[in-house]
């Protein structure tokens, strides 16, 4: 009884949560992550097309702010004008850092793993054993990286996300092992795609939820 | 006799509820800008679903008990009425929760 009472008499940490997990309904984290994993698409195609290594990571990263770019301006113009504009307490701001620092973590292992590719590329001694460790370490990092995300942010679709990133790797090296195709675009893209119709939508419902209110009401005059 | 007394005693923190916090959309106001540094109008407007009517009325009586700070600020060139829980107000929300825990705890035997 005394639980029940404390479950449904003001709990402040669900009240919390729920007031946080609403600024992820917009869709916009969704769409983010799908282009994102879109542009590693792009750059995988650029590179079955023989574009040079310097000039596809130029590409990739000028393509990569863009879309963070791009991320930070829609939060402003379309959910902080609909939803409201709110300053979390110190808990949740620590929680917020860590997955900032995550997600830099993150792009520098990427990064790491992505020049250690070119590297072997162009040393060709024992490369079938370092290759099949690359992928993995892909595979780990993201999984581990989005599992954490998904803790730290309360957004549980990011563990699913995880997952869409994870696996167009492994997928690929299946699909080489035993069809001998090179699809690595197409399977990152399927992915990016999922997200970015996922986002898609949540954004459609956002819109209609919360329409856009004109400033004096939304000041409460 | 001694039943009674015991009862009265137990439920004497029910006479010394604070009635400005006790209104169901005021403790949900409260509850909201607990939880958070500050928030601002429409955003309290749309985790609440109350009316903006309603929200502002409510939030006028909190600001005269002294429990809600209300601030006009531009924000990117935008005016926001920025809304923060003050110290008395989380020292009364606090008193309240502890008071209607207390009332609730008696009453289940």
């Amino acid at each position: 009884m005394q639980r029940r009472q404390k479950m449904t008499l003001l709990n402040l940490k669900e009240i919390e949560k729920k007031a946080y997990r609403s600024t992820f309904q917009d869709g916009l984290w969704d769409i983010f992550l799908g282009l994102l994993l879109l542009n590693l698409a792009f750059g995988a195609l650029l590179d079955n097309r023989g574009v040079s290594e310097g000039l596809n990571m130029t590409i990739l990263t000028t393509v990569g702010v863009l879309i963070i770019l791009a991320f930070i301006a829609a939060k402003k113009r379309i959910t902080v004008p609909r939803m409201g504009l709110v300053k979390f307490g110190t808990k949740r701001k620590r929680k917020i850092w860590k997955s900032r620092l995550i997600l830099v973590g993150s792009v520098l292992a990427g990064l790491i793993l992505f020049l250690a590719a070119i590297l072997i590329s162009y040393y060709p001694v024992g490369r079938p054993r370092i290759l099949f460790l690359l992928p993995a370490a892909w595979v780990a990092n993201t999984i581990i990286v989005f599992s954490l995300l998904a803790y730290y942010l309360d957004c549980a679709r990011l563990y699913a996300y995880g997952l869409l990133f994870a696996l167009p790797v492994p997928c690929q090296i299946i699909l080489k092992k035993f069809f001998g195709v090179n699809l690595i675009t197409m399977t990152l893209a399927v992915s990016a795609a999922i997200m970015i119709f996922v986002g898609t939508l949540l954004l459609n419902r956002f819109l209609k939820d919360y329409p856009l209110p004109d400033t004096e009401a939304s000041n409460g005059q | 006799m001694d039943n009674d007394r015991m009862e009265n005693q137990n439920l004497q923190p029910l006479a010394e509820i604070d009635r400005i916090v006790h209104e169901p959309a005021r403790l949900l106001i409260l509850a909201y800008l607990s939880v958070v540094e500050s928030a601002d109008f429409l955003f309290l407007m749309n985790q609440t679903n109350l009316t903006r009517g309603n929200l502002s009325s409510h939030l006028s009586k909190l600001e005269t008990a002294g429990y809600v700070e209300i601030k006009k600020e531009f924000v990117d060139k935008i005016p926001r009425t920025l809304l923060r829980l003050s110290e008395k107000g989380r020292i009364a929300f606090h008193e309240y929760r502890r008071s209607m825990k207390q009332v609730l705890d008696s009453l289940s035997g």
